[in-house]
């Protein structure tokens, strides 16, 4: 049993020992939550992404997202009513700061964002405005499999421009397919 | 380096958690009394959305104004089709509809309605019957103004039970 643990941590420690670079794509998928916004409720989320990490402590994505906001809900005269939550496209690029190489075994970073945010529903103006997003990430790369299981958190802010922001918290799962370590 | 790195990023995660906590965006329903407008005597209202809670709480610290809609039920107490209008003005002392018609801003107009019907308004088909919405966030912006229930056509009797749905961004 010890041996068994211990060829776990080993493994799992892999990813720290072994700091070279990587080039990944993946795809993912997880919630869309607004944060602090009535006339948007919870919804999900897809999106692809590519990475490249010239060194195992910093790297880099571009990422594509489609995500939807379930339909909000008043009720007037006992009578409830909806409206179309609408959907988002969102594309754009990070910083990733932490353990991003591509190596076997446990990687956490954080991730520093900006993208361009699109969002759509019937009724409104579209509301098209730069995003801003932190968040913490965790991938567990399979020991030779070049397959990466990977979990994110963003918090995102969207200025309006007029002082206040549209602000969404974004978890996500996903799988990455690593090219290999140049 | 990395105590640095760690200061950073907990600097970078306060300033967004302030963000989340500065401003929200907020639904606000103002009901209106029902009341029945006539080309022979028509109707204001007053609107005055301090008396709501929660834009009272907010009022010194609206962002915006983003979305304005007029929800309820409309009755053609005639005998003819007709389509409701609901005009907005800062003055409440209009008494006739050409009156209001020069001098108030359409604000709703409503699909026809047979003569001697009911049409509910639902708030995600209010949104395409709205006129002049910027003026409309304005005003809500502003908190106080008057409602006129008018028709298309005249003479017209219409019975409004509205109510309005207000979104709005505000410090929290």
């Amino acid at each position: 049993m010890r041996k068994f643990i211990a060829l776990i941590i080993f493994t799992l420690s892999a990813g720290q020992a072994l700091a070279l670079t990587d080039i990944s794509i993946g795809a993912f998928g997880g919630l869309n939550i607004p944060v602090a916004q009535e006339d948007a409720k919870t919804g999900n989320a897809f999106g692809l992404k590519a990475k490249f990490s010239p060194s195992p402590m910093i790297g880099g994505s571009i990422f594509y997202e489609n995500r939807a906001f379930g339909d909000p809900e008043i009720t007037v005269g006992g009578l409830t009513m909806s409206i179309d939550g609408g959907k988002v496209t969102s594309f754009g690029a990070e910083l990733l700061i932490g353990n991003v190489g591509g190596a076997a075994g446990p990687h956490f970073y954080w991730a520093l964002g900006i993208s361009n945010y699109q969002w759509k529903r019937d009724g409104f103006e579209d509301h098209t405005k730069v995003g801003y997003h932190l968040g913490p990430g965790f991938e567990l790369v399979l020991p030779a499999a070049n397959i990466g299981i990977e979990g994110r958190g963003k918090f995102e802010i969207v200025p309006t421009g007029s002082g206040g922001s549209r602000k969404n918290a974004l978890v996500f799962v996903g799988v990455n397919y690593h090219f290999g370590l140049l | 380096m990395k105590k640095y790195m760690i200061y950073g990023m907990a600097l970078l995660v306060l300033i967004f958690i302030a963000g989340c906590v500065a401003s929200g965006t907020l639904i606000l329903v103002y009901d209106i009394d029902s009341f029945i407008s006539s080309s022979t005597s028509i109707q204001v209202t007053e609107v005055d959305l301090t008396d709501n809670s929660d834009y009272n709480d907010h009022k010194d610290k609206i962002k915006s104004i983003d979305q304005v809609a007029v929800v309820g039920t409309l009755e053609n107490l005639e005998f003819a089709d007709n389509q409701a209008e609901v005009w907005l003005s800062d003055v409440g002392t209009y008494s006739s509809p050409a009156e209001v018609r020069a001098n108030a801003t359409i604000v709703f107009s409503s699909p026809v309605i047979l003569a001697g019907d009911t049409l509910f308004i639902d708030w995600s088909d209010a949104l395409s019957y709205i006129q002049n919405l910027q003026t409309l966030k304005d005003a809500a912006d502003n908190g106080h103004f008057y409602l006129y229930g008018l028709a298309e056509n005249s003479p017209f009797s219409v019975r409004f039970q509205i109510s309005l749905v207000i979104t709005m961004t505000a410090g929290l």
